[in-house]
């Protein structure tokens, strides 16, 4: 790949995402609810291929192959219990709709202090959003520029990659909010899953055929086919992981706010329907990629590597490398701009808005514009400074939001939860799996994920069951929405 | 099937991912291993998911559900 057929490559995509953005920007029709949820009316189908966008990032193809690549078969295990873990979509995504539906919220945190009577608690889980997911959004930049610069032989800069990155992103939020993100989502959906079923096609096809590709896995690389494989995945190490991944779906403000936004509960369940079989499949595909890298080019130092290894080993035809490549960049500039318009929201509405109560929709609107842009921008510099923090922050971004976890579950299905109870286990639990990762420490060798989870629940009961619970005591979360849930599930 | 049932099925499926792979099927390198069992796993996954959405009577539950407290507090 030459850098001028990048770059070529990289003007037409970025033109045909604006072109798409721009048509998704004729419906807009404003206010902040239009703008941050597509005005509740988002279809079925744009909205499947919109969530897959948002959740499957660069990190599929880069590091869940990678992780293939460094632990084996414990990589396909960790990636199929984030994917069980979309039952609990089953479960609270018509609780979010009809709850939002009703009392108009748009944002998940939100949502959490209304139920428990405390703005300050919304405030906080949008900071802690924040705080957790612009160094993740980072490190999807430093993916798109370590990328970029790996395939073209070091004539794009990493520096560079990360601009493209960054501004594609905050273009395509700014112009239509969630219309344009889910549209422009749901086109590289498509360029995605494409392109790497394609490229799995011929790696395989250079190995010698699927019995060759299997035959010699087995034969050079059979520890990568068992638990606890070449040492990554001891058993301690695959629940740290996956019991984050697991909560995923409701842990996540930027998925969890998309079950907001669906038009009705038919485009909810097309939605979890084509999410499933897309998310079965690219999580095969990344499997069998980081399988492919071990056989094509062996021993590498880093493993996050071998996808721009596997690209310059010529087994990918270049009409082929092109689209592949375009479609890493789309996976993560479709989770950048997803966090970025899910966090703009929460500090517009919890943050701004809850402190100025004067403030208008107009004015809350704008200052979410301006938070999208400063957003963007911190996780650029950060991406570009390339600090040691960010990887941690990253890394500990799934544990420290699954800390509100309990918070949401208790919202509706236990009267006892309390503000000072969700606000002490968000906290704390907050507190305890940053200090625990930053010092890198499992105590009695259990993941700090795992404790921080624990001590988030425990804060969450014990406090609850010590304080005085709202008036209503949920009435309208549990009470009220159970005769539509009945009547969803009587079939 | 309960309109529960298919929690614990669920559940039972989850216990098994972690189960099974560290207990039966460790040290089997081939791909018949802990590779295909997840595989399995995941397509039970997506079928028992599946057919629970499937059976959703979406209609029963129109766009402007309980809209009527809309812009209050709960």
């Amino acid at each position: 790949m030459t850098p001028a057929g990048i770059w070529i490559a990289l003007v037409v995509y970025g033109i045909a995402g604006l072109a798409v953005a721009f048509w998704a920007r004729r419906q807009l029709a404003g206010g902040a609810e239009d703008f941050y949820l597509g005005g509740r009316r988002i279809t079925g189908l744009v909205s499947a291929a919109s969530y897959a966008a948002t959740t499957y990032s660069a990190f599929m193809m880069l590091g869940l192959a990678g992780l293939t690549y460094r632990g084996g078969v414990g990589a396909l295990g960790f990636e199929l219990v984030y994917f069980a873990g979309l039952g609990l979509v089953l479960i609270f995504g018509p609780r979010f709709w009809l709850v939002g539906r009703r009392f108009g919220f748009v944002t998940p945190s939100e949502m959490l202090g209304a139920r428990y009577g405390s703005p300050l608690l919304a405030g906080l889980v949008a900071v802690l959003s924040c705080v957790f997911l612009v160094p993740y959004s980072a490190v999807q930049l430093m993916g798109i520029g370590l990328l970029l610069s790996g395939v073209s032989g070091g004539a794009i800069p990493v520096g560079v990659g990360i601009l493209v990155g960054a501004v594609l992103a905050a273009a395509w939020t700014l112009l239509a909010g969630l219309r344009s993100v889910a549209w422009t989502d749901a086109a590289q959906s498509v360029l995605i899953l494409g392109s790497a079923l394609l490229a799995l096609w011929f790696v395989v096809d250079a190995i010698g055929g699927v019995p060759v590709f299997l035959a010699r896995v087995e034969a050079e690389y059979g520890a990568w086919l068992h638990q606890p494989g070449p040492g990554l995945f001891s058993l301690p190490t695959f629940i740290g992981l996956t019991l984050p991944w697991l909560f995923f779906s409701i842990s996540n403000p930027q998925v969890s706010q998309r079950l907001f936004t669906t038009r009705d509960l038919g485009a909810m369940r097309t939605m979890i329907l084509g999410f499933l079989g897309f998310g079965l499949v690219f999580t095969l595909i990344s499997i069998l990629w980081g399988y492919s890298a071990l056989l094509l080019v062996p021993d590498l130092a880093n493993p996050d590597l071998a996808t721009p290894a596997l690209l310059a080993t010529g087994a990918i035809p270049v009409w082929l490398a092109i689209p592949l490549l375009l479609g890493i960049v789309a996976a993560a500039i479709t989770t950048i701009d997803s966090i970025a318009l899910t966090l703009a929201s929460m500090v517009g509405r919890d943050v701004y808005r809850a402190s100025v109560k004067s403030a208008s929709d107009a004015a809350e609107l704008a200052v979410g514009k301006v938070v999208i842009l400063v957003l963007i921008a911190a996780a650029a510099l950060f991406a570009s400074l390339q600090l040691n923090l960010i990887s941690l922050l990253s890394v500990a971004s799934s544990s420290a939001l699954l800390v509100t976890v309990p918070a949401i579950v208790g919202a509706f299905f236990w009267r006892r939860g309390t503000a000072a109870g969700a606000l002490s286990s968000v906290a704390g639990g907050a507190l305890a799996v940053v200090a625990l990762g930053a010092a890198g420490l499992n105590p009695l060798g259990i993941p700090y994920a795992v404790v921080g989870f624990a001590l988030s629940i425990a804060l969450f009961v014990g406090v609850s069951l010590a304080t005085t619970p709202p008036a209503d005591r949920g009435k309208a979360f549990i009470d009220d929405v159970r005769p539509q849930l009945d009547r969803l599930r009587a079939s | 099937m309960k309109r529960t049932g298919w929690l614990w099925g669920l559940g039972a499926l989850l216990l098994a991912a972690y189960v099974v792979p560290y207990t039966l099927l460790a040290g089997i390198g081939r791909w018949h291993g802990a590779f295909l069992f997840w595989l399995a796993f995941g397509i039970l996954v997506w079928g028992l998911l599946s057919l629970v959405v499937w059976r959703w009577n979406v209609s029963a539950v129109p766009p402007d559900s309980g809209e009527a407290g809309r812009g209050g507090q709960p």
